[in-house]
């Protein structure tokens, strides 16, 4: 390269004397044009001018292209014959960053007021060659090797652990250098790159290891310089981006038929040149799976690896609104980015708190390897036998294609009651309106007196009153009715009323017979006798009680089944009333007391009858 | 003649047995009145027992021993007191105050749709005597309504015989219905039996079996309905519809 300024300082050498008159100049230059898209070319200003002092250049945009190095500059000072001449020289490397055509700008320095400008170059940028286009597979040797087609001398291959893999499961991808020529410096551009997957990059050793590797017949010197762990998170085709780089190699130079080549072998580095080189790993297409159906619990939360889990509790008894912290250690291989919880249910009864979460990713073996820490913090606020009940995290492993299950086992915790009580109300309660009101109030005061006291379990209707209560009344309803019945049939039905009447109406003239007797109306008394006879057994069998005749009284108390003797007693009783009523004698008052007395029994022996 | 006279002596002799126990008791209470009134009141729930392990109730004592409890802070036993004695008397403005109080210190709340306004019309009226007052209720309306009933029959003007068997006729009709109530209120306490979780903590589980799965979990002073009871194992169920099996001994039936 550096034979190009040689060929312009010495044309300016050359010129020198011509150029006199004007007192700067400014000239652009590339070192190659049309370049293609991957290869570095240099661009250059050089001010000349016999003044001492040049003046700084302001070079022109390079939006269009990457810098890769510089600007740097170098400058020279001669005098000859007497004639001051220096120039200074901007070199920047660029390298293109796509096919076209483009513009440099005019480079521009200032000097004694005046500017000056150097010329534009129109720059063609051709698409890459398809020698150079990277490629996973080892440049073949009979391609054809271009000045600057080094890609066999130097590449960048990536390399999958796996090109089939689960969701979530690890692919580490090692992007490895190999070259056959010294690197001295190399830089990367970008990253791989994956839409639907997690990338996590393992540290960059400071010196990676050299080993070495034979494709195709050359032997390379290859280096891990770059590796990355990738997690897709989705079961679909996988596309990770290529990874770009710059190196910085040796090249040995070629010998051209370049008329200066006399002044190049004599200038140029012993070792060779260096150059900047653009690698590319390509793109790379994984097979994402999907995770097997078959064995998938029902909790399984997407984890994938191999894991196991810690638990712990700091302490089993406590009192309430004391904190408790329960601890969830789950370690392994594998990503735990996206495990935000365990699965764990608290009771009700602890007021738990937003879990202290630690992650840390092991990246220093060859598989990533997380730990996830959850603390969560629980504060009992009811005493009694509390527990923390047990749960599981399910995991899916890879390597046998099998789920498993971690168990997190139950705690017991011994929870007294803490001195500190809530005021009068449970927490996490909502109360009514009416309830409100009575926060703070004090229960109303024991009862003094004792009022009622009763044998356990005894019923109203296990009490004598509460059955009176209702026999009483019937009874009595019952008795009302009947003596209804008998008003009623006394008003309706003459022979029951005479029937009913004829014992008072007897008993009545019985009366007037003993009034009678006491005063010594013997007729009166005998008359009265007389009428209570005939009365009572007429009303009694309800017949006219005039015109009733002696055989007609003796066939009324025949049909009613009196015996002979007493229908005998009735009718002498009667015979004897109506022969002393009309023929009274010498009747003394014991002979009416005597007769009294006998009627009296004749009708107490008649009620049996009627 | 003579049995009466025997029967009627029984009787005297029975009140005057009744008095003397009945005395014996207002003294535990009075005793049990003055523990509590010294703050005493552990002692006091004692005494107040003491009534209780006798055959003897009344809501005083179920009261007091309730306020013992309050005092105490063991609010499930405090509530299952309070409601024994508003089983005796549903419409005591203390008790119910009382237990009003204490429910509001019971962590579960057991939320509840509103109910149909006429269910809930019917369950006041239902509750709005105690089956002490109701029974007598009932024998005073009986003896009106026989008391009516012969007034009509036996008055002689015709529109105030009308008036009394209407009269009767209604009263009548309350009677029916009064021991209509009473029977209801007789079956629910021989089939409805409720309790209040006395543990602090209890957990609910599935099946009457140590290692079955919770379901839920409970607080002290929760009323809950039993349903079913298998040796040391009772089966709960909340209003709300939830229910499981726990052990008998978390609980106090009122």
């Amino acid at each position: 390269m550096s034979r190009y300024y040689l060929v312009v300082i010495l044309l300016i050498l050359l010129s020198a004397g011509n150029s006199h008159e004007q007192e700067i100049q400014l000239n652009a230059l590339v070192n190659k044009n049309p370049v293609s898209v991957d290869e570095q070319f240099v661009y250059s200003v050089e001010i000349t001018g016999s003044s001492q002092n040049l003046p700084n250049v302001d070079l022109p945009d390079f939006s269009d292209f990457m810098v890769v190095g510089g600007p740097s500059t170098s400058s020279s000072f001669q005098i000859i014959n007497f004639k001051v001449s220096a120039s200074k020289t901007y070199t920047v490397y660029l390298m293109p960053r796509k096919a076209g055509t483009f513009k440099i700008g005019e480079a521009k320095a200032v000097f004694k007021g005046k500017t000056y400008s150097s010329s534009t170059i129109d720059l063609k940028v051709n698409q890459q060659d398809a020698q150079t286009k990277p490629s996973q597979q080892a440049p073949s040797r009979k391609q054809d090797q271009q000045s600057n087609d080094l890609s066999d001398v130097v590449f960048l291959k990536v390399i999958p652990t796996k090109r089939t893999i689960y969701v979530n499961e690890e692919v580490g991808l090692s992007y490895k250098i190999y070259f056959r020529t010294n690197i001295t410096g190399n830089e990367i551009l970008k990253l791989p790159e994956a839409v639907g997957a997690w990338i996590e990059e393992y540290p960059t050793p400071q010196r990676p290891q050299i080993f070495n590797e034979t494709i195709n017949g050359l032997q390379y010197n290859v280096a891990e310089i770059k590796k990355v762990a990738i997690f897709p998170s989705k079961a679909a085709k996988l596309t990770v981006s290529s990874m770009d780089m710059l190196v910085d190699i040796m090249v040995r130079r070629q010998r051209t038929r370049d008329p200066f080549s006399v002044f190049d072998d004599f200038f140029s580095d012993p070792f060779g040149q260096v150059v900047k080189k653009k690698l590319s790993s390509g793109e790379l297409e994984l097979n994402v799976l999907a995770l097997p159906e078959t064995g998938k619990p029902g909790n399984f939360s997407g984890l994938v690896g191999n894991f196991n889990i810690q638990s712990s509790i700091d302490k089993e008894t406590l009192p309430t609104n004391d904190a408790l912290s329960y601890k969830v250690k789950i370690s392994g291989t594998g990503l735990l980015r996206y495990l935000n919880q365990i699965p764990v249910e608290f009771s009700p009864d602890f007021e738990v708190y937003e879990p202290k979460i630690n992650e840390s990713i092991n990246k220093k073996e060859d598989r990533i390897s997380s730990t996830k820490e959850f603390e969560y913090i629980l504060i009992p606020r009811v005493a009694g036998r509390q527990k923390i009940r047990s749960s599981s995290l399910s995991y899916f492993n890879p390597v046998d294609k099998k789920y498993y299950s971690l168990k997190i086992p139950e705690y017991n915790i011994e929870v007294t009651k803490g001195k500190d009580m809530a005021v009068g109300v449970g927490s996490g309660t909502v109360l009514s309106k009416e309830e409100v009101q009575l926060i703070g109030k004090d229960i109303r005061y024991i009862k003094e007196k004792l009022s009622d006291l009763r044998m356990i379990g005894e019923m109203p209707f296990h009490s004598w009153w509460f059955y009176l209560s209702f026999t009483l009344p019937t009874l009595l309803l019952g008795v009302a009715w009947m003596y209804r019945n008998h008003l009623e049939k006394m008003s309706t039905n003459i022979s029951y009323a005479r029937s009913r009447k004829a014992h008072k109406q007897a008993r009545g003239r019985l009366n007037q017979a003993r009034t009678a007797m006491k005063q010594g109306k013997t007729a009166d008394f005998y008359a009265a006798i007389s009428s209570s006879l005939i009365g009572y057994v007429s009303d009694k069998t309800n017949r006219p009680a005039a015109g009733l005749l002696r055989s007609d009284f003796l066939h009324l108390l025949q049909h009613a089944g009196v015996t002979e003797n007493l229908q005998n007693n009735f009718l002498n009783c009667l015979d004897e009333a109506d022969y002393c009523r009309f023929a009274p004698g010498d009747i003394t008052s014991e002979q009416m007391n005597e007769f009294y007395k006998q009627t009296e029994k004749v009708f107490v022996e008649l009620e049996k009858y009627f | 003649m003579k049995n009466i006279i025997r029967f009627s002596f029984l009787i005297f002799v029975f009140i005057i047995v009744l008095n003397i126990q009945a005395q014996d008791y207002q003294s535990y209470f009075q005793a049990a009145n003055n523990a509590y009134r010294q703050q005493n009141y552990e002692q006091a729930i004692e005494l107040y027992q003491n009534i209780l392990s006798q055959g003897y109730h009344s809501k005083e004592v179920y009261f007091n021993i309730g306020n013992s409890y309050y005092r105490l802070n063991r609010i499930g036993e405090a509530i299952l007191y309070y409601e024994k004695a508003q089983k005796l008397d549903p419409r005591d403005g203390d008790i119910q105050y009382n237990l009003e109080l204490a429910n509001l210190r019971v962590i579960d709340r057991i939320e509840l749709p509103p109910r149909f306004i006429l269910f809930e019309w019917w369950d006041n009226l239902k509750l709005f005597f105690s089956i002490q007052q109701l029974s007598r209720l009932i024998s005073i309306l009986f003896a009106l309504t026989v008391f009516c009933l012969i007034l009509g029959l036996f008055n002689k003007r015709y529109r105030l015989r009308r008036w009394f068997l209407y009269f009767s006729a209604v009263a009548g009709l309350l009677t029916i219905f009064g021991v209509y109530i009473l029977i209801i209120r007789t079956g629910e306490l021989k089939e409805v039996h409720w309790a209040i979780v006395l543990s602090p903590t209890v957990t609910v589980l599935s099946a009457p079996d140590e290692n079955s799965t919770d379901v839920f979990l409970l607080h002290e002073g929760v009323r809950v309905s039993l349903n079913e009871d298998r040796g040391d194992w009772v089966k709960i169920s909340l209003p709300d519809g939830k229910s499981g099996w726990m052990k008998k001994n978390d609980i106090g039936i009122i």
